[in-house]
């Protein structure tokens, strides 16, 4: 699933429900497909800037949505047969950002307000038992320390009573 | 008339070159889509033809991206291929 983006441009003469009829016709395709479309767009008539199938004007449309690549080739093929087309354009997007539909705030205050404490109480206690499990790790820690350091004062007791005794006869010889 | 004796050491030119700050890295929100004529066609001369890097100050980042966004737009009749001077 990739998101594109369509360019069509239609005959100078075509009027507007025919334009949603094609509209209507590629996004059936494109559901087939198990894709969706994003955005629409119309730009209206406007003049070309070189001469498309002897026109020198046409009306922009442009389709975002969102298919399988397959859904490309039946798109095509639909437009192909369509002569009110003069033009088309494929684009692959690489981001599409919605533009937002509804306003972002639809909670009510009190529900915001109570939401604010819960995340605040859940936050504190997480910070608590963190704290405590740190205390707990660093004690364990100095303890491994200690024990780490008798060892190895062990180890050198040992090591200079071994090298006492290898000292030992060679003075005796 | 009195004659002005031109002097034999030649004064050496001086250039003054504005620094050039690619406009895309200036601005994050600037895009560079093909769909929009009116920031691509500071990058077109007027015979139709892209203004080198050198020229625009872009970077070469977004010099490729205004070179692709041109083409695409030349492909939907955009912007011109080849503008006539009237």
């Amino acid at each position: 699933m990739r998101i594109y983006e369509l360019c069509l441009i239609f005959h100078n003469d075509t009027t507007d429900e025919q334009q949603d009829e094609m509209f209507q016709s590629i996004a059936d395709i494109i559901a087939q497909h198990s894709g969706s479309v994003l955005k629409t767009e119309k730009w209206g008539k406007k003049s070309f800037k070189f001469v498309i199938k002897k026109q020198s004007k046409g009306h922009y449309c442009f389709l975002v949505f969102e298919a399988a690549t397959a859904a490309l080739k039946e798109i095509e093929r639909h437009i192909m047969y369509n002569e009110s087309i003069l033009r088309y354009n494929f684009v692959r997007l690489e981001k599409f950002v919605a533009p937002p539909a509804e306003p972002v705030c639809t909670e009510t205050k009190v529900e915001a307000e109570a939401k604010v404490e819960t995340e605040a109480k859940v936050e504190t206690e997480a910070k608590v038992e963190t704290e405590a499990k740190v205390e707990t790790k660093a004690e364990v820690e100095t303890k491994v320390e200690a024990e780490v350091k008798v060892d190895t004062e062990a180890e050198n007791g040992t090591k200079t009573e071994s090298v006492d005794v290898e000292q030992a006869p060679a003075t005796q010889e | 008339m009195k004659r002005v004796k031109t002097t034999t050491k030649r004064k050496k030119k001086t250039f003054y070159q504005k620094t050039k700050i690619c406009r895309f890295c200036a601005d994050p929100n600037a895009e560079i889509i093909y769909r929009d004529f009116n920031t691509l066609k500071h990058f077109v001369t007027d015979r139709g033809k892209i203004i080198p890097r050198r020229i625009s100050g872009n970077c070469a980042k977004h010099q490729r991206h205004v070179t692709r966004a041109i083409k695409r737009a030349r492909v939907v009749s955009i912007m011109p291929f080849v503008s006539s001077t009237q």
